[in-house]
């Protein structure tokens, strides 16, 4: 079975264990899986049915994606070095537990409903949600974003339970040792990455580019740009108050958390992000 | 940052919520308007940076604020849901209706005339309606969400009546629901339900009405209106005698405040989403609006262009939803204000979104069943 990790220091205790070769890597550059392709991709749902994961240039490791991510996320990577990829790579890989309910809802986007693309052909995703919808989907759907993570993780080398991505970021020099570059990557990736934070400001901003002082572009909120959360937070909020959905929820995605050890929801959107 | 001025003016505001309760069983709408709103009179932890939460002075006692909350009893038949877009319907995102069908189209107006109203027997006029609003649930959460309101009080309507003494008065094309009507007619049935305090209202109050689907920047709280509606020129807003007396001496008032405003070919047209009055426009409103409609079948039917092709510098004989408020305005010498473009004041309409973020409405407050659409859908898609 493959080991997880529950708490940060866990996580760091892991790396000391296993050799990740450091260094450019050989043979074609992995910057050709880069994410740029996504906007060209026209057919992003058979690219995120194909597992990517995010595959670091220097380090030979790669987190696979399982879900808590947004797509101003992967286009705006925060660490140059880590490049997403459809390819299988020969890495020491690690994979993302979340809630079941964050992982839910936030491939809910990616939802297979009759008008998901507009005149276009273009993807735009469900933006609708009621209890009904929630309901027929836990249920009946068996598309790709409806996969478990346990099924999904099946493979990696090494599991991060969501908790990790909770931990205080630390200093270099607090880090330092001979596997300072993993951990630093790590950190950053659970970091850049992670679906917990004030909804609107804190780690909202980072999630959406907007960071504070130093904020690479300036924008209020845009409900255009932010509006799958909407759709994640209100989908949410149906389930928690809905025990008929939260034990559809439960059963559905049992095998996660009982591989999670994870409790049925209970905080509101606000109080878990916030 | 709201002036000193604007925030102080405001005697009470009264928020009129109209329409179908598009969006509202989301979190998304409780966080865009209840939530916001609060921001109105107290401070907000969440929106702690927002202009709008932190200037109540523990001794200052922040105006009042009535909420109506307006609804039909019944549902009625709307365009979205005889097929035009289900994810506006608030059923199935699944088409139910093959609305490229005309023959579809017809037998499911059938089946949804059968599920929905209900006919009186000789004259085959719709004289009620059979899907009732789940009052209890709608009101146990609507208490919920207003809670630090001072008071929510819910408003009921039935359009049947009326529509019938609209086709008695233009007979030439009866209609069978007062559709977008409802907007205006909703809150001209919170007035007359509410008389005694809308007509306590003054120059100093600000009347919101809004539509449902509409979710408010989180930055901002009801002075957001405010502003516009009692400090908008022609006066001097820092006096407090004449802060709403142009300086050729006469009253503003009434006063309206509304989005996107246009004059096209001739024609004052208006974002009708929402409006915001001072006190004698809302009363003058609520009294006349009515006869307005009487005045000329244009202003009942909302029809599209009968002579789209008229010259250059002709009329063009047409009417649609967004004329009726403000052409009310005009005949009724309002003073009007605009900001051109709704994100500037703060709101969005969840519907005009694509996608629009939205719920499944009327599952979630009218007695519908999966079962009623299935029925459609396997007669009409």
């Amino acid at each position: 079975m493959t080991n997880i990790s529950l708490h940060w220091d866990e996580l760091m205790d892991h790396c000391n264990t296993i050799e990740v070769a450091d260094g450019s890597c050989e043979g074609d550059s992995p910057q050709k899986f880069c994410i740029d392709t996504i906007d060209s991709n026209t057919d992003r749902e058979s690219f995120f049915a194909s597992t990517p994961c995010w595959y670091h240039t220097s380090l030979r490791t790669s987190i696979v994606c399982t879900g808590g991510f947004c797509e101003g996320e992967i286009i705006n990577s925060a660490d140059e070095n880590w490049v997403i990829s459809t390819q299988p790579q020969d890495t020491y890989q690690f994979g993302i537990l979340y809630h079941p309910m964050v992982r839910f809802v936030s491939m809910l986007k990616y939802a297979n409903f009759s008008m998901i693309k507009n005149v276009t052909g273009h993807f735009r995703g469900t933006y609708v949600v009621g209890e009904q919808m929630i309901s027929d989907m836990l249920k009946n759907d068996t598309n790709w974003y409806m996969r478990t993570q346990s099924e999904l993780l099946e493979n990696v080398n090494h599991i991060i339970h969501h908790n990790c991505i909770l931990y205080k970021k630390k200093t270099d020099e607090e880090l330092g040792d001979i596997n300072f570059w993993l951990k630093h990557n790590l950190m950053n990736y659970t970091l850049y990455f992670n679906s917990r934070g004030n909804y609107h400001f804190d780690n909202f901003q980072d999630r959406h580019r907007n960071e504070g002082a130093d904020r690479f572009w300036l924008r209020d909120w845009n409900r255009w740009i932010d509006r799958h959360l909407d759709l994640e937070m209100s989908a949410w909020h149906f389930i928690i108050e809905n025990k008929e959905l939260s034990n559809l929820l439960y059963e559905r995605y049992r095998k996660d958390f009982e591989l999670g050890g994870f409790e049925s929801m209970e905080h509101t959107y606000d109080g878990y992000y916030g | 940052m709201i002036e000193p001025e604007a925030k102080h003016r405001v005697d009470k505001f009264a928020l009129v919520l109209t329409g179908a309760p598009r969006g509202v069983s989301t979190y998304t709408w409780r966080k865009g308007t209840p939530m916001t709103y609060a921001n109105t009179t107290s401070s907000n932890e969440l929106w702690s940076t927002s202009s709008h939460s932190y200037w109540w002075q523990s001794d200052t006692k922040p105006p009042e604020v009535h909420v109506f909350i307006c609804a039909n009893n019944y549902d009625t038949i709307d365009r979205y849901l005889r097929g035009e877009d289900p994810r506006l319907s608030g059923l199935d995102l699944d088409p139910y209706i093959d609305y490229n069908d005309e023959r579809k189209k017809n037998v499911a107006y059938k089946i949804l005339d059968g599920m929905l109203n209900l006919r009186n027997s000789e004259t085959g006029e719709i004289i009620g309606g059979k899907i009732k609003l789940n009052k209890e649930k709608w009101e146990s959460y609507h208490n919920k969400c207003w809670a630090w309101a001072d008071s929510v009080n819910f408003v009921y309507y039935d359009g049947y009546d009326f529509t019938q003494e609209m086709n008695s008065v233009h007979t030439e094309r009866p209609v069978e629901t007062t559709t977008w009507h409802n907007q205006y007619l909703h809150y001209i049935e919170a007035y007359n339900a509410h008389k005694e305090f809308f007509d306590s209202l003054t120059e100093q109050s600000v009347i919101v009405r809004q539509r449902y689907d509409l979710v408010f920047n989180p930055y901002y709280s009801l002075f957001r209106f405010t502003e516009y509606l009692l400090t908008s020129g022609y006066s001097n807003r820092f006096n407090t005698e004449n802060w709403n007396t142009h300086h050729h001496g006469f009253s503003l008032s009434p006063k309206v405040f509304v989005p996107n405003l246009r004059i096209l070919r001739g024609q004052i047209s208006a974002g009708d989403y929402w409006s915001v009055w001072d006190g004698p426009g809302a009363q003058i409103f609520a009294n006349n609006y009515v006869d307005y409609l009487k005045q000329n079948a244009l202003h009942w039917h909302g029809l599209g262009a009968t002579n789209p092709d008229a010259p250059y510098g002709k009329q063009v004989n047409w009417r649609v939803p967004e004329h009726s408020l403000p052409q009310f305005s005009m005949q009724h010498n309002y003073t009007i204000y605009h900001l051109d473009g709704q994100e500037l004041v703060g709101t969005q309409m969840m519907s005009l979104k694509d996608p629009p973020i939205l719920d499944q409405w009327r599952y979630y407050w009218y007695d519908w069943t999966e079962e009623m659409v299935e029925e459609i859908r396997q007669q009409c898609s």
